[in-house]
């Protein structure tokens, strides 16, 4: 019976939080003029059409990149802001890189992944070693390393230097990686239309996440993290060198963020310009706070995000502002970890009461 | 030819108005007909409508074509996270919402239109500010900015007391460093003694300058107080602030993209000398005005001086004494005598 | 205030590792380079004032962290908090003056600020999703409310306010009459120096010295009286605070409050007296920038204020005249060469080569190219920011025996 309820408490949490997100959403859009159901019926409508999930895919590999970075630091409570700039030089030097030299595919492909990883690596590893090195925050070093790397990329993205610019063109791009270096997307069978295939960058996210989940709770590098995490002071006690641990873990999520570009990079533009997508690192820490830093959480507040995104251009077109969605976005997000805070809560009074229960039946049977 | 054009746009919406009031109720319009266009559509990169310029004018544009031919007429903005494929998503979506005659500003938008453009062959396409597509059913709109941004230069250099100006740009990409380029040759020109202060508020991604009053009013009192007394603002909404230092400190500034002088307050506005004139609305109302007509020319539309694209305002009456000489320019550029760079 | 940064004299006998001496010593050494290198506006009059116009927003972003963060809360939300500021200043203010633009504005901060308490604390969210949301929430709350005020109204758009009225300013009287024939003399240092008191003195606007006098006020407040001591305390131990009936929820939502309020203020400061309008986007990034100082001075009201002139300085300095960046590249590289010589007679080769190799690179490099180019120029805040907080960590660290120095805000 109790197991029965703590069971119910569980599945209550999404769905009281799906529901009120609903309630809050329908309320908005009435309040935005528009009939909420009919809205909210078609950007459902078009935001489960086989052609948009595998969209929302796409959409979601970066978002999950990004999302594991950040929670590789958040175990060791590193607020990792600087995935930002990670991967823009990441992606930047890998572009320019690839698109010099000339190798076979899966070569040219591997070589690519390992310059984003390298940069990534060591611009975090910047913000690590200024950390244990001089105790600089990483939140503070992360912020002023992204304007460092902004400005880099800048610089160095001008035809004076490592890009072009096409005639009649007002973008500036590096040069186009040759062919050897693409990774094909993967047509799904059954889905019709135009952008139906998956980036094949999926595979890389996927081996991604498996290989956070083993390092973390199937090696001695992930058992010091996690212990680290529970408790500093014990870590300490038990041996664990908390400096080299720190700048580990922030390099090895670097080097995560190394790879958020390369989607991009190596399935649809092939080259890194003025247009290349910025700003991934809030969404990656909302993505990695949403998923527990559980690496099937991560891939699930990943999706509902890029799902959001998605459907919300629906409501662009029925005469809800944009600015609307974002306020949706805000509030759904709020409503899922307000109603997990809650059910959590709920369930661990019913514990308390159960265990109460439990060793006061014992003791009077005993005594 | 371009003007030739312009002329003919008022006929043809008036004949689409026509046609389209008769055939109302008729699922099919007659074979003879011009491809009509029934819902028009508006893509922004990511500053989008408000920004008092280039967004909001091109929308004018788009307007009135849009209410002469009694059409809808949508807009949506992109984000600053976008990839390709959003872009490319956001058009189809468009494209198959029934919207037929779609607008995307901005050069971000170049790989999505030559994808979508294909996949929806009825479909007419503008981007604004990229001349690299190529295909049937798309215009390609450019805008001659730096021959705009040349007679502002020229008004500057004949104007400045300390023969030292200034030029306040947005964001350092290549989209306003044709004004940069533009401006200071014409400076140059007009006073090739003259010296010319640049800076940029922000380095892109960070598109911040576009909206940083605050470091555009900082970057103008800089240059005012060290020696510039005339400065060209090419920085979005971050220009209040140039204007307003200029105000504040009695000396000049430029507009750029709309007549600022009309925007601006009372006390600010007669601070500003001229403003470059981008005409955006001339290339979506023409863009739309073929798409509904019978003949459309896809490739690339320039909008310079030759055509009204591009031009300076003299709002105010403060340029009214060197009219001529900048008069002098313009036919100069528009004969060939004198080539603007694009570059600085 | 940038010399008080510079390493190197820990040994030196007390009377001149005092602070006052040090940011004299800086200063000349500061004024003395940006002679010799002929470049502009280092120590002007319009630049120090300037300075105080950017560092204004930033400190009260700090100052409201630091109220967050001394209860036990990390407030990533400021940013969203100054910009419920801007947008709600500029809607009262310009309507019904600069008065009620203030009020509106720090009342939408703390507003926002008792949002997140709400979320933080009652329901016990995730101390950072909470403020990046309240940060998403604003931006588009304030956009939604643009299109409904602002978008008709004359001088408006969707995105722009119209113009707000500015607050007065005042002057110490007679720093003009004495100063100023000072500065414009000329003289070496003596008119940087005259140039830096009239740039803090005259023509200061009331809301600047209102920013200005917070610091003192925040100070007091925390360390002097029992509602701060009470709130340090929850925020250092909540569970002893708890066991002695103060209660952690009570405090944390008043400095929560107060940390919203304060980035209301910043909010107003940037539409009346930064510029003099709403325009979207204006905050720019402060907030986070107003985070970093709190981090910068160590969870202290008055090393807060000097990160914000950090920052504060060198963006006015970058804004206002480009060329002269360099002067802080070649003082960075002239620190560096120092450093690596007295480490070369201390006999640490290993810290000579540290220093010396980066600092000689630097100056060569300067002496080739002669002019930072403008993509470097804009991060040169951040940079700076950076590379102070790494030189200075050193001096500020305690000893071992007090044990960790980065307790709380590891997290954000």
């Amino acid at each position: 019976m109790t197991r029965l309820r703590a069971a119910g408490l569980v599945l209550a949490a999404p769905v009281v939080a799906f529901g009120f997100a609903l309630a809050v959403t329908l309320v908005i859009l009435a309040l935005a003029r528009v009939d909420p159901l009919a809205v909210l019926g078609d950007a459902l409508a078009y935001g489960l059409r086989p052609v948009t999930l595998v969209a929302v895919a796409n959409k979601a590999i970066p978002y999950y990149l990004a999302g594991i970075a950040a929670a590789v630091g958040f175990h060791l409570r590193l607020f990792n802001i600087g995935i930002d700039g990670q991967y823009r030089l990441g992606a930047f030097a890998a572009a320019v890189i690839g698109a010099a030299v000339s190798l076979p595919a899966p070569l040219h492909v591997a070589l690519v992944v390992v310059v984003a990883m390298a940069v990534g690596w060591g611009w975090a590893a910047v913000a690590g070693l200024l950390y244990v090195r001089r105790g600089v925050n990483v939140v503070i070093s992360t912020i002023m390393l992204n304007a460092v790397a902004s400005g880099l990329i800048a610089w160095l993205l001008s035809p004076a230097r490592l890009a072009q610019q096409a005639a009649g063109s007002n973008n500036v791009t590096t040069a186009t990686i040759p062919p050897s270096g693409w990774i094909p997307s993967i047509a799904i069978p059954g889905v019709e239309g135009a952008g139906a295939a998956v980036n094949g960058f999926v595979f890389v996210a996927i081996a991604v996440g498996i290989g956070y989940w083993l390092v973390l709770h199937r090696s001695t590098v992930g058992f010091e993290v996690r212990a680290m995490g529970l408790s500093g002071r014990a870590a300490k006690v038990a041996g664990i060198r908390a400096p080299r641990l720190a700048l580990l873990t922030m390099a090895a999520s670097g080097a995560i963020a190394g790879l958020v570009g390369l989607p991009q990079l190596l399935g649809a533009s092939h080259r890194f310009g003025l247009d290349f997508p910025s700003g991934l690192a809030f969404t990656g820490l909302s993505v990695a706070i949403l998923g527990r830093n559980h690496p099937l959480g991560v891939a699930f507040g990943a999706f509902a995000w890029a799902f959001i995104e998605r459907s919300a251009q629906v409501l662009d077109l029925a005469g809800v502002s944009r600015e609307v969605v974002t306020i949706l976005q805000a509030v759904t997000v709020l409503a899922i970890v307000v109603a997990y805070e809650l059910v959590r809560r709920i369930r661990a009074r019913q514990e308390r009461r159960y265990v109460a229960r439990a060793v006061g039946g014992a003791s009077g049977v005993t005594v | 030819m371009h003007r030739r054009r312009l002329a003919r746009l008022p006929l043809a919406l008036a004949f689409v108005a026509v046609l389209s009031a008769c055939g109302r109720g008729t699922s099919n319009p007659s074979p003879a007909g011009p491809p009509q266009v029934h819902r028009i559509a508006i893509a922004y990169d990511i500053s989008g409508r408000g920004d008092g310029g280039f967004n909001d004018i091109a929308y004018n544009g788009a307007k009135e074509a849009a209410d002469a031919l009694r059409v809808e007429l949508k807009e949506v903005t992109a984000k600053l996270d976008d990839t390709d494929d959003d872009r490319a998503e956001r058009l189809r979506l468009l494209a198959s919402s029934g919207y037929d005659a779609i607008i995307a500003v901005g050069f971000t938008y170049a790989t999505a239109i030559q994808k979508v453009a294909a996949e929806f062959p009825k479909v007419k396409f503008a981007i604004v500010d990229d001349a690299t597509v190529t295909a049937p059913n798309v215009w390609d709109i450019l805008f001659a900015e730096h021959e705009g941004s040349f007679l502002v230069g020229a008004a500057a250099g004949l104007k400045t007391k300390t023969t030292t100006v200034g030029f306040i740009g947005a964001v350092q990409i290549p989209l306003l460093q044709k004004f940069e380029a533009g401006f200071t040759a014409g400076v140059r020109a007009a006073n090739p003694a003259a010296r010319v202060q640049v800076t940029y508020l922000s380095q892109p991604p960070d598109y911040s300058g576009f909206g940083d009053p605050p470091h555009g009013k900082e970057a103008a009192l800089g240059m005012y107080d060290n020696g510039v007394d005339i400065i060209f603002a090419a920085a979005g909404g971050s220009g209040a602030g140039v204007h307003e230092a200029a105000a504040q400190t009695d000396h000049w500034s430029i507009g750029v993209d709309a007549d600022e002088y009309k925007l601006e307050p009372v006390n600010v506005r007669d601070h500003i000398l001229t403003s470059m004139l981008k005409n955006s609305n001339v290339g979506t109302r023409e863009f739309i005005g073929e798409a509904a007509g019978f003949q459309f020319t896809p490739g690339v539309h320039t909008f310079g001086l030759a055509n009204g694209g591009v031009g300076y305002a003299t709002s105010g009456g403060f340029v009214d004494d060197i009219k001529a000489k900048l008069d002098g320019y313009a036919a100069d550029i528009v004969a060939g005598r004198i080539v603007v760079p694009q570059t600085p | 205030m940038t010399g008080a940064s510079i390493p190197g004299f820990r040994t030196r006998p007390g009377w001149l590792l005092g602070p006052v001496a040090r940011v004299i010593a800086g200063f000349t050494a500061l004024s003395l380079l940006s002679g010799a290198l002929e470049a502009p506006d280092l120590f002007s009059r319009g630049g120090i004032a300037a300075t105080l116009r950017f560092t204004a927003p930033i400190l009260l972003a700090g100052l409201g962290a630091l109220w967050a963060e001394r209860s036990g809360v990390i407030n990533i939300g400021l940013e969203g908090m100054m910009i419920a500021g801007t947008w709600f200043g500029a809607w009262a203010g310009y309507q019904w003056g600069v008065g009620a633009g203030l009020a509106a504005g720090v009342a939408a901060g703390t507003a926002f600020g008792l949002v997140h308490a709400l979320l933080a604390v009652t329901f016990g969210v995730d101390q950072a999703i909470s403020g990046l949301t309240l940060n998403l929430l604003a931006v588009g709350l304030t956009r939604f409310l643009s299109s409904i005020a602002f978008a008709a109204v004359a001088g408006g758009s969707i995105t722009t306010s119209p113009a707000v009225p500015d607050f007065p300013t005042v002057s110490l009287p007679a720093v003009e009459v004495l100063l100023a024939p000072v500065d414009r003399a000329n003289v070496p240092v003596l008119g940087d120096a005259a140039a830096v008191v009239l740039g803090l003195l005259t023509d200061v606007s009331v809301l600047t010295v209102l920013v200005v006098a917070l610091v003192p006020v925040t100070w007091w407040v925390l360390w002097r009286t029992r509602l701060g001591l009470r709130i340090r305390a929850v925020g250092e131990r909540p569970e002893a605070a708890d066991s002695l009936a103060v209660r952690p929820w009570v405090y944390r939502y008043v400095a929560l409050g107060v940390s919203g309020g304060l980035a209301g203020l910043a909010g107003v400061y940037l539409v009346t007296v930064a510029s003099s309008l709403y325009r979207e986007g204006q905050t720019a990034g402060r907030g986070f920038i107003g985070l970093a100082t709190v981090i910068f001075g160590n969870w202290n009201p008055w090393s807060v204020t000097v990160g914000s002139l950090v920052f504060g300085f060198t963006d006015a300095l970058r804004t206002r005249q480009e060329v002269t960046v360099g002067v802080l590249l070649v003082a960075i590289g002239l620190v560096g060469a120092a450093v690596a010589i007295r480490r070369g007679f201390a006999g640490d080769w290993r810290g000579t080569l540290l220093f010396g190799i980066p600092a000689g690179a630097l100056l060569a490099w300067f002496w080739i190219v002669r002019a930072v180019p403008s993509e470097f120029v804009s991060f040169a805040p951040h940079l700076t920011t950076l590379l102070v907080l790494a030189f200075a960590r050193q001096r500020l660290r305690p000893p071992a025996a007090v044990g960790e120095p980065f307790r709380r805000g590891d997290a954000g």
